[in-house]
């Protein structure tokens, strides 16, 4: 069922995203260091957020293009 | 130059347009083409998230902390990919009950408490009325700031003590007058307010596109690019730690930090009212799910460049870090820009000042102040029928005094410590909600008394450990209760608390307030009971959710139920003629037609459940309504818990159905028993019209002969004797039956004189053919007797068993053809005792009437044209003198081949020698 595969991916990436912001990662990326000129610790929370939203992003607009529109409500 | 009239003017034509968009949105509205149906102005609605605090608060924290300004936003988003759970359940509660606040939710869930709805309320209005001067202070400060242009002078140092010139204190009239002309249009709170949803909409985005053109023009106009700005920021040591700093409380802040946020998108009044109230569709939250988040995203993209630009741009400490926002664009002579940054702020402190106290005033209205005038028995507004116009002004004097009450934080104690921490704390206080909600919804035992003593606890250890130590801070109480605790009890340290250190205040705080909170919550929960309330509405709440999706307001009842069933039911318990009535009366409010309707929806089954538990209550109605329904599931637990309390009812059920069997015999016995006495009262009237007939037709003959032979004397001897002779009979027939009617009387009293003694039964049989010998020989019919000569004695009174003989024998003759009849007298031994059979030849008795010829005056035939010769009442007295000797009398026979009338004597036990001494 599409809504049960939904909601697995939703909960995988919630764990994912808890693991992309937890301290021990953030460990990892607290260098004294720059990547594209910009710092490694900001470069990393960031490009770990837009990949949270997008991996969302996909996961939700993935599921409604294979659900059939329902009716206008009225 | 910037003159303050423009600010002003741009500031005020700011908030008309806002008025504008409202009116135009409930215009729309009104007329049926909504603009806040669309997902897009609902994720807009909850970026109503992001305040002045993030607005000019996160550069502020970003400068002084690095990148732990964060969390903030980053909890949001992780709470937003669950939200395609946990909020489709709380919309689809909400929808189903009717929920208008956070306030109303939690009360709802645990037994529509008014105890617990009330205490949200207070906890709500304590913690929210200071983030709301917050947001006034946001505004009043940025203006002043502004005013100086191109001067950068901070607030602190240029205070004017008029309150007339506090742009504060307009701003807040301002808002009060938008929240009670958008906020409080409608009464039936569930309505939604779609001019206010507009204009937030709209206010989000201004906010948005104000500080993106502000972090772009430092980016890219003031500086050369990111690289430019991490670069000169690398050069200069006092800025590098910022890069790799997680903030001052450490890690443990940031996880505090995020969990914090993670509460607060979820059950802030405000983020309650635009993501569930305001709620248009429910697919609206799928797009919703990642727009918000990248809004977030998008919104704090310049938060670290704005303030390491700050920071590169104004010596150490001349310029507060919260104000870059507005002070770069000002120290580069741009003031449109400084403007729009203005306007921005200005948004977004008004966006969040309207939502919170429109979700404030719905609460302190329903859940505070409504109860209480409820209760006011002399205000006697249970008998007023329309209400509404007292809920709207209630309404809109909440707003006034929250809106009131704010400003006077904020003139006040405007620079506290206490008030500018206010933000945090109250993420922490409206974590406390937590636990009852999210339990609530996912744990069916949570109690009102489990809720109630969480909340009460966790909000007190907020009081002391976040409260308290802020007004230390603030100057109001001595500082030496943060070192050595009150009374010097250091164990009490509200920064310390049991002795727990080495975690920063807000870690510390949210650690024993969760601790206090859950453990008293599950504890409670677990040795209190539910009412029948609580658990109906516990079930609501859990079981409220369905991962298959479906209607847009989720009916209580799923599946279908006969309407026959339904009112089978409720006639059971209410009885027919008010089932029908109320099922008539259902039918008649919703067009229905009862004839028609064969399958009951879920309204209807609603509507059956009410009727019940009117009766039997509603956690019994509950089950009993899921009987009649195919394809209800109620969860195992649940039928299980209320088993427990069903099967008291129905023990009771069970011994009232015994009483009532009881009852039932009882009265069908009465029944039978009054039936029997009215046939016996019809025989009796029965047998005197028959008696006094059968006198009467002796009595006529024996008259009428007497005056023929009175009135003619000269009648011929010979036919006066032959008169003289019917006279004669007839008299005897006349004393015959006058003594059988009194001798049937006398053992029918029991007044018989009896004399049983053991009897020969040849003996009485022979007695008897010769007493009877002359009818036979009169008619000419042949008698013939079988009776052998070894008969044991039986136990009968001699006389009356030769006159049952004699009355069987007369009945055979009389019975019989003239001339070719045929009479047999037999008797034998058999088991039961000695049989006597007297067979005729005559025409038979039909089966129907075997038994009824035992009855008094039952002749059989034609009685008016074909007579029998007889009183009718030879065979009923026979029946009662052998019934008398523990016999039997019956009668065989086939229409057509004569009949045998039998009977059994018992044997006599005594020996006849010994008897006959």
């Amino acid at each position: 069922m599409r809504d049960t595969r939904t909601s697995d991916r939703l909960i995988a990436l919630f764990l994912l995203g808890v693991l992309a912001i937890s301290p021990p990662l953030l460990a990892v990326f607290r260098v004294d260091a720059f990547v594209a000129d910009t710092p490694v610790l900001f470069f990393y929370l960031f490009a770990a957020w837009a990949a949270l939203v997008g991996f969302l992003a996909l996961i939700i607009e993935a599921r409604r293009a294979e659900m059939p529109e329902p009716p206008p409500e009225d | 130059m910037l003159p303050a009239w423009l600010i002003l003017v741009s500031a005020f034509g700011y908030l008309c347009l806002l008025f504008a968009i409202a009116y135009w949105g409930d215009k729309r509205a009104d007329a049926g083409r909504s603009v806040v149906a669309s997902p897009y102005i609902y994720a807009l609605s909850i970026a109503v998230y992001c305040t002045a605090w993030t607005f000019y608060g996160s550069v502020g924290r970003a400068a002084t902390s690095g990148i732990d300004f964060l969390p903030i936003y980053l909890g949001p988003t992780l709470v937003a990919i669950l939200w395609w759970h946990l909020m489709r359940k709380i919309l689809r509660i909400s929808k189903s009950n009717r929920i208008t606040s956070i306030a109303d939710f939690i009360a709802s869930r645990y037994g529509k408490s008014q105890l617990l709805g009330g205490l949200v309320t207070i906890i709500a209005v304590i913690v929210i009325t200071p983030y709301i001067a917050l947001q006034l202070k946001g505004v009043s400060a940025s203006y002043q700031v502004l005013s100086y242009y191109p001067e950068i002078v901070m607030p602190g140092n240029q205070r004017d003590d008029s309150i007339l010139k506090d742009t504060a204190l307009y701003v807040a009239a301002l808002m009060a007058a938008f929240a009670m002309l958008y906020g409080t249009r409608h009464i039936d709170a569930t309505e939604r307010h779609d001019g206010m949803v507009a204009a937030i909409a709209f206010e989000s985005i201004i906010k948005l596109v104000a500080f993106v053109a502000v972090g772009a023009f430092v980016t890219w106009a003031m500086f050369d690019g990111f690289a430019d700005i991490f670069a000169r920021a690398a050069a200069r040591p006092d800025i590098v730690p910022l890069f790799t700093s997680v903030g001052s409380a450490g890690y443990g802040g940031w996880v505090t930090l995020t969990l914090l946020s993670m509460a607060a998108i979820l059950f802030l009044p405000r983020q309650f009212q635009v993501l569930v109230v305001e709620n248009v569709n429910e697919r609206h939250l799928d797009k919703a799910v990642w727009l918000f988040p990248l809004y977030l995203l998008l919104i704090n993209i310049f938060v670290l460049p704005i303030a390491l630009a700050g920071l590169l741009s104004f010596d150490k400490g001349t310029v507060d870090p919260d104000t870059f926002v507005l002070t770069l664009p000002m120290l580069d002579r741009d003031p449109l820009l400084a403007l729009f940054a203005f306007i921005g702020g200005l948004s977004a402190a008004t966006g969040m000042v309207i939502v919170e106290t429109i979700a404030l005033s719905t609460m302190v209205c329903n859940d505070l102040v409504m109860p209480i005038l409820l209760r006011l028995r002399w205000l006697r507004l249970t008998e007023r029928g329309d209400l509404t116009r007292l809920l709207i002004n209630i309404r809109r004097a909440s707003i006034v005094f929250i809106l009131f009450l704010g400003y006077l934080y904020f003139h006040f104690i405007g620079g506290s410590y206490a008030l500018v921490t206010i933000g945090l704390l109250s993420f922490a206080a409206v974590a406390q909600f937590a636990p009852a909600i999210i339990g609530g919804m996912y744990w069916r035992r949570g109690t009102r008394s489990g809720a109630l003593a969480g909340l009460t606890l966790g909000f007190i250890v907020w009081a002391y450990t976040l409260l308290l130590p802020s007004f230390v801070r603030s100057g109001w109480l001595p500082s030496d209760l943060l070192i050595s605790g009150p009374w010097e009890v250091e164990l009490l340290n509200p920064y310390a608390l049991f002795g727990l250190t080495g975690f920063d205040p807000l870690s510390h705080a949210l650690f024993w307030s969760m601790v206090f909170n859950i453990g008293s919550y599950v504890l409670i929960s677990l040795i209190t009971r539910q009412t029948p309330t609580e658990r109906v509405q516990a079930t609501r709440f859990v079981e409220a959710y369905q991962p298959a999706g479906g209607g847009e307001r989720g009916p209580q009842w799923r599946g279908q139920a006969a309407y026959r069933d339904l009112y089978a039911l409720v006639a059971r318990f209410i009885g027919r003629s008010r089932a029908s009535r109320a099922f008539e009366d259902y039918a008649d409010s919703r067009g229905l037609n009862l004839a028609k309707v064969s399958v009951a929806d879920a309204s209807m089954l609603q509507f059956t459940e009410r009727l019940l538990a009117g009766a039997i209550g509603a956690a019994s109605a509950r089950v009993m309504v899921a009987s009649a329904v195919q394809g209800e599931n109620v969860g195992l637990d649940e039928v299980m818990a209320i088993l427990d309390e069903a099967s008291q009812v129905i023990e009771y059920s069970r011994q009232l159905e015994t009483k009532s069997l009881e009852l039932e015999q009882a009265s069908a016995e009465l029944r039978a028993a009054n039936m029997r006495l009215k046939e016996l009262d019809r025989l009796k009237d029965d047998f005197m019209a028959t008696v006094t007939h059968e006198l009467r037709t002796p009595l006529t003959s024996i008259r009428s002969f007497s005056e023929i032979l009175h009135d003619n004397p000269a009648v011929p001897p010979e036919q006066r004797q032959e008169f003289l002779g019917i006279i004669t009979k007839e008299s005897e027939r006349l004393t015959r039956l006058i003594n059988q009617v009194l001798d049937l009387a006398k053992i029918e009293a029991g007044q018989f004189d009896w004399q049983i003694r053991p009897v020969e039964p040849r003996a009485v049989i022979d007695d008897a053919v010769a007493a009877v010998s002359q009818l036979f020989k009169d008619k000419a019919v042949a008698l013939t007797a079988d009776v052998p000569g070894n008969l044991p004695p039986v136990t009968a009174d001699r006389d009356q068993l030769m006159q049952v003989i004699m009355n069987l024998l007369s009945n055979a003759v009389k019975f019989s053809p003239a001339q070719t009849g045929q009479v047999t007298i037999s008797a034998a031994a058999t088991s039961d005792g000695v049989e006597v059979r007297v067979r005729d030849n005559g025409p038979g008795i039909a089966s129907e009437h075997r038994e009824l010829i035992f009855e008094k005056f039952r002749q059989v035939g034609d009685t008016l044209t074909n007579k029998p010769e007889g009183s009718g009442l030879g065979l009923p007295i026979s029946k009662r003198i052998i019934e008398h000797f523990n016999g039997r009398i019956w009668v065989e026979s086939e229409p057509g081949r004569g009949a045998t009338f039998a009977f059994v004597v018992p044997v006599a036990h005594e020996p006849l020698m010994a008897a006959a001494k």
